[in-house]
């Protein structure tokens, strides 16, 4: 029977052996699969697969939130704005043009032409029904809050749409850019359930075909799109949980693109001659949050010391290019960043810290909890922050739970640090500084319960003021006054990748990780 | 080593019926043969069992000597030193991804895998055991018993486990419960089978003839004699138990990090299959060998102690 | 027989109820609710109590509990909170999959396992036996999600032989079996392993029993000896795995469904508990703890349908 044990050591050597010699082997079969492409290169269906770890919640722009539901909402339908991907302003998307009369007053005109997928035509009546459902507390819209300050919405004519606010609201140009306030079909919304089947619902390029719950989701060209049909006939959004199964179907051409190369995978696909991958700084920033209603925490020298005690620039070398550095709360790719927040922040420098920490009452350092939701970009941070904050003497213990947990975990205030990131859907420094900060979203999503009412009156100025010039200082000084007070501790801002095969063309790839298919073809 | 003791009294038993003899409990036994020495010689002629009770050997002293033998401290971070590959000089099986030794990880990890497997085992049974004993002995329990045990048969234990550990948070601990939730059902399953059995027997009639309590039958006689099955179930539900764990923790509810647990190690790993096959490939190895173990010594011990199992598990 | 069948139909209604009992109490003591899931990171407290109130999640625990159990016993099982879909519908769908992924492993598995096992037994201790048996171990020795894994890597990615994601297509074409030959192998990978040693030792007990050694003598070929009459006595040891295996596949394909991206009943648990989705988690869980109830019934009536010896009352 010693002879069962040789033969299992040596099924399990041969095992480990062609997986050390697919690392090597993996060259020459990519090239022989390139050539074999290009010789049935004459007729390339215009189909592309993408792969998601998440599925859709559903289709209606008005009732989800999530960033899988977005990438199809974005392809369905259309905003009445949309920010440029690449100059970052907003420019007018299904709207003409808009003015303020006064800074309580938006009149926006209206696009002529425009069809919904159905026939219908796009005008006034859409807007005006589309956002008084989603302030319509029955609806239960998770975004209501985009249109909270709006009070009421006039349709003078078919082009024209006046929206009246109870207070100025600077932000509503980009909050009329926001997935979440595409314009929905009225007709189709009443005639069935957008959220499962949104038939003829939006004015975007592609028309929905399926949606085979956990498996995929099917759109088809709108042919009749007003900017010009798009290349594509079919685009499929499929589900694959796994990453590593993800990114093997990305090499063996089962699928076409993917976003959100985990730093460990990048190498090989980079390698790969079949596959290219955009990288490019991108918005969503992860941060070691501190919960300022519990001791130590709301101790000034003791943000500090953390702060000093992390080695951000040594953990950005392990993310193999995806992460770059930023010293202030609000990012480089944030309308209301200033280069001068560099100047602001603090440095890896133990020692200061061990001093800062003694300065605080805290000679021999504390224990504490480090609450982490079960993500694997958190997940690998953890021990690398618990390591370092052990070398000043705080003693972290490790507090992990699953999504929903934390999310409940943290809105209810039970943590004492914990691992966030934000990954903002505008672009504009507002979005982070109103939700994060405020203190009137403690007990939602101000998990740090950050409650200060100068920072208060700070950040309505960045909501209510209309001019935007104005707009961008107020941020830039929140930025400067949450920065030095350590209000978080950014790790890094993500870079953001989009992993396609080299036969995908003209995909729009933006720095919040977004993507846009409307000029995307196959060769 | 009285669990072989016990599983020499069950063949006793069975002897006894076979030839018709009434008997009243059997001191004579002690006056053999020591039953380990006994034991042993049974499972001496099974290489694989020796094979496997070797392994399992191995294993237990690996994790006892871990802080002896591991050449680094498991959890020591040094990010200059991230992934290098087995046989670089000073780290003879690599780094992991925060330049962790992966040779100490490993070390450690027999520690925290087998402390996984054992403790949930022994939740399991501690539960398990008793359940079963109860549902044997008396049959009014036995209807609502054994339907609770349905409901819990019935459940599909990845989502017990997963809800377990979702209430209580991931972490060593959890990780226990819920792997040792998941085997009460089969445990108490095979108990009470066993007293099932036992209880019919003569000697079992003599001494509720006697007069001894009830108490003191299930847990003087009746225990005893279900121990050989026990401990045949437990052995080989110690090697599921491990790979159970390996589960949660591709669930992202496993030991949580920085935990050198084989399973989460073989889990986290993973993304780097491409980049660092090892990280999932060395673990996955360990847990194989410890599992193999325990199988094979379970099946050695079930040949060993109650052949009438072969066909019960 | 029939009174047998419906006395344990009959024993299913209190399981049932027992289970969506305590999958109430799961979700309801596990901390978050489905409100704050849908709601996301971003909600105000207003956005996430409109949502609570949508879903009814704002009445006291037990009204929520009857409110669904009354749909239950309708035949309704209520509509997903996340997703608004119909919970039988999204059931359906991915009950097909994962019900036709385990047909598929299990006919591997039996296929595998006994031929395996048989010739094992014939071949006592040769050089297939030992791989047979070697095999068999490390199959029940990895954890599922590293075999699949290995299995893309070496069987997709390089030999680029076998497409990666399971199902795709009809089941029964040659296109639709070609994708779910690496999940199928995978999750039937264990219970292969179990049957083989099984039919192994059932073979062999048999193998040398007087009635074979009769049947030799009367001149039958060797193979015709071996299926006539030894596997016939190795069928029940067998059933007991698949129907033991077959519905634990049910609910712990959740593994082989994540790696092979199947759309699958034990993905859909999963999530469902992830996003606190109660109607989805309290109807797939009955869905699965009925089938498993029904199929172990089934093997019991096969048993009998087998073996004479065995009756039922």
């Amino acid at each position: 029977m010693k002879k069962s044990l040789l033969i299992m050591l040596i099924l399990v050597l041969t095992l480990s052996f062609t997986m050390t010699a697919c690392s090597s082997g993996s060259q020459t079969n990519n090239q022989q699969a390139q050539t074999g492409e290009t010789e049935k290169a004459q007729e390339v269906p215009q189909e592309v697969t993408y792969v998601s770890m998440t599925d859709a919640v559903g289709l209606s722009p008005i009732l989800t939130n999530d960033s899988a539901s977005s990438n199809v909402i974005r392809e369905i339908y259309e905003t009445l704005f949309m920010r440029d991907p690449k100059t970052g302003e907003i420019k007018p998307l299904l709207a003409e043009s808009y003015e303020n009369p006064d800074d309580n007053t938006w009149i926006i005109k209206l696009k002529q032409n425009i069809k919904f997928q159905d026939g219908t035509p796009f005008t006034s009546e859409a807007v005006k029904y589309t956002f008084e459902k989603i302030m319509d507390p029955k609806t239960a819209s998770p975004r209501a809050s985009l249109l909270k300050s709006v009070s009421s919405i006039e349709t003078p004519d078919d082009y024209t749409v006046v929206i009246h606010t109870k207070e100025p609201y600077g932000i509503m140009l980009t909050a009329l850019a926001h997935d979440n306030l595409s314009i929905v079909n009225p007709k189709a919304d009443q005639n069935g359930d957008i959220n499962k089947n949104p038939v003829g619902a939006g004015t975007g390029p592609y028309k929905f075909v399926e949606w085979v719950p956990g498996d995929h989701i099917t759109l088809e060209k709108n042919p009749d799109y007003w900017q010009g049909a798009p290349k594509l006939d079919k685009v499929t959004f499929k589900v694959v949980p796994e990453m590593a199964t993800a990114v093997s179907m990305l090499e063996t051409g089962e699928a076409d693109f993917l976003v959100g190369v985990p730093p460990e995978q990048l190498d090989r696909l980079k390698n790969n001659p079949d596959i290219d991958v955009i990288e490019m700084q991108g918005n969503p920033t992860r941060y070691l949050g501190f919960n300022f209603e519990k001791k130590p925490f709301d101790n000034l020298k003791v943000r500090q010391a953390i702060s000093y005690a992390i080695n951000r620039d040594a953990y950005i070398a392990t993310l193999n290019g995806l992460g770059y550095k930023s010293r202030g709360i609000i990012g480089p790719k944030l309308f209301g960043y200033n280069e001068e927040i560099e100047q602001h922040g603090y440095d890896y420098d133990p020692e200061k810290a061990k001093q800062l920490l003694a300065e605080a009452g805290y000679p021999n350092g504390f224990k504490t909890t480090l609450t982490v939701g079960n993500t694997d970009v958190y997940m690998k941070m953890a021990p690398f922050i618990q390591a370092q904050l052990k070398e000043i003497g705080i003693d972290v213990e490790l507090n992990v739970m699953d999504w929903a947990s934390f999310l409940s975990y943290c809105k209810a205030g039970n943590q004492e640090l914990c691992l966030n990131g934000w990954m903002n859907v505008t672009g504009d420094g507002e979005e982070l500084l109103y939700p994060q900060f405020h203190s009137s979203n403690i007990g939602a999503s101000n998990y740090s319960r950050y409650n200060k009412p100068d920072m208060d009156a700070m950040i309505m100025k960045t909501r209510v003021t209309v001019d935007q010039n104005q707009r961008y200082n107020y941020i830039r000084e929140a930025n400067i006054a949450l920065t030095d007070d350590v209000a978080w501790i950014p790790m890094f801002n993500d870079v953001v990748t989009l992993a396609h095969r080299k036969n995908v063309k003209g995909i729009t790839f933006e720095s919040n990780g977004e993507f846009r298919l409307n000029d995307a073809y196959k060769e | 080593m009285p669990l072989s003791t016990q599983g020499y009294r069950i063949s006793e038993a069975k002897m006894m019926t076979e030839t018709g003899e009434i008997t009243i409990r059997t001191d004579e036994k002690y006056r053999r043969k020591s039953p380990f020495v006994d034991l042993w010689k049974h499972l001496k002629r099974n290489k694989l069992a020796v094979t496997g009770l070797a392994i399992v050997t191995v294993f237990i002293i690996v994790a006892i000597f871990a802080p002896v033998l591991a050449p680094y401290d498991p959890y020591k971070q040094d990010l200059t030193i991230r992934l290098l590959p087995p046989g670089s000089p000073g780290h003879l099986l690599g780094t992991d991804e925060y330049g962790r030794d992966m040779l100490s990880r490993l070390i450690y990890g027999a520690r925290l895998s087998l402390l996984v497997g054992f403790s949930s085992v022994g939740f399991g049974l501690a539960f398990g055991v008793i359940l079963g004993l109860l549902a044997g002995y008396y049959s009014t329990l036995d209807s609502i018993i054994m339907r609770i045990v349905d409901i819990l048969l019935a459940f599909p234990g990845v989502l017990l486990a997963l809800a377990i550990v979702s209430a209580l948070g991931p972490g060593i601990a959890n990780v226990i419960i819920a792997v040792g939730v998941w085997s009460i059902p089969t445990i108490s399953r095979v108990v009470r089978g066993t007293v099932l059995y036992i209880k019919e027997m003569d000697y079992i009639a003599a001494a509720k003839a006697l007069g001894e309590t009830d108490f003191m039958i299930l847990f003087k006689e009746i225990l005893p004699n279900c121990v050989s099955s026990i401990v045949v179930y437990a052995t080989m539900r110690l090697a599921t138990a491990i790979l159970s764990a390996a589960t949660l923790s591709f669930l992202g509810l496993g030991a949580q990090p920085p935990a050198a647990e084989w399973g989460a190690m073989a889990s986290t790993g993973r993304n780097y299959i491409f980049q660092a096959p090892y990280l999932t490939l060395l673990p996955g190895f360990a847990i194989i060998l410890v599992v193999f173990g325990f199988n094979s010594l379970g099946d050695g011990l079930r040949d060993a102690l109650d052949p009438n199992l072969k066909n019960a598990l | 027989m029939t009174g047998y069948i419906v006395k344990r139909l009959l024993q299913l209604i209190p399981v049932l109820i027992g289970v969506s009992i305590v999958v109430f109490l799961m979700i309801y003591l596990i901390p978050g609710d489905a409100a704050e899931v849908i709601a996301g990171p971003t909600a105000t407290a207003e956005e996430i109590t409109n949502i609570r109130i949508k879903l009814g999640l704002d009445q006291p625990a037990y009204v929520q509990y009857f409110r669904y159990m009354s749909g239950v016993v309708r035949g309704d099982l209520g509509y997903s909170f996340q997703t608004g879909q119909a919970v039988s519908e999204a059931i359906a769908t991915r009950y097909v999959n994962t019900f036709g992924l385990a047909l598929f492993s299990a006919l591997i598995a039996v296929i595998i396992g006994v031929t395996a096992g048989i010739i094992s037994a014939v071949k006592q201790n040769s050089w297939f036996d030992h791989i047979c048996m070697s095999i068999s171990i490390l199959g029940i020795s990895a954890p599922t999600f590293w075999i699949g894994l290995l299995l893309i890597i070496i069987f997709c990615v390089e030999l680029k032989i076998l497409p990666i994601s399971g199902l795709s297509g009809q089941l029964w074409t040659w296109d639709g079996m070609k994708h779910m030959i690496l999940p199928a192998i995978t999750l039937g990978f264990n219970s292969s392993a179990m049957i083989a040693r099984m039919t192994r030792s059932s073979v062999l007990e048999i193998i040398h029993q007087d009635y074979i050694m009769t049947a030799r003598a009367k001149g039958l070929s060797e193979f015709i000896v071996i299926m006539k009459h030894a596997f016939k006595n190795a069928l029940i040891p067998i059933i007991t795995v698949i129907g033991i295996d077959f519905g634990s596949l049910l609910g712990g394909a959740v593994v082989v469904e994540s790696v092979f991206a199947i759309n699958g009943i034990g993905r859909l648990m999963v999530q469902s508990i992830n996003a606190r989705d109660f109607p989805m988690v309290q109807g797939t869980v009955l869905v699965v703890a009925t089938t498993f109830v029904l199929i172990n019934l089934m093997v019991d009536i096969i048993y009998a349908a087998i073996d004479p010896r065995i009756s039922y009352k």
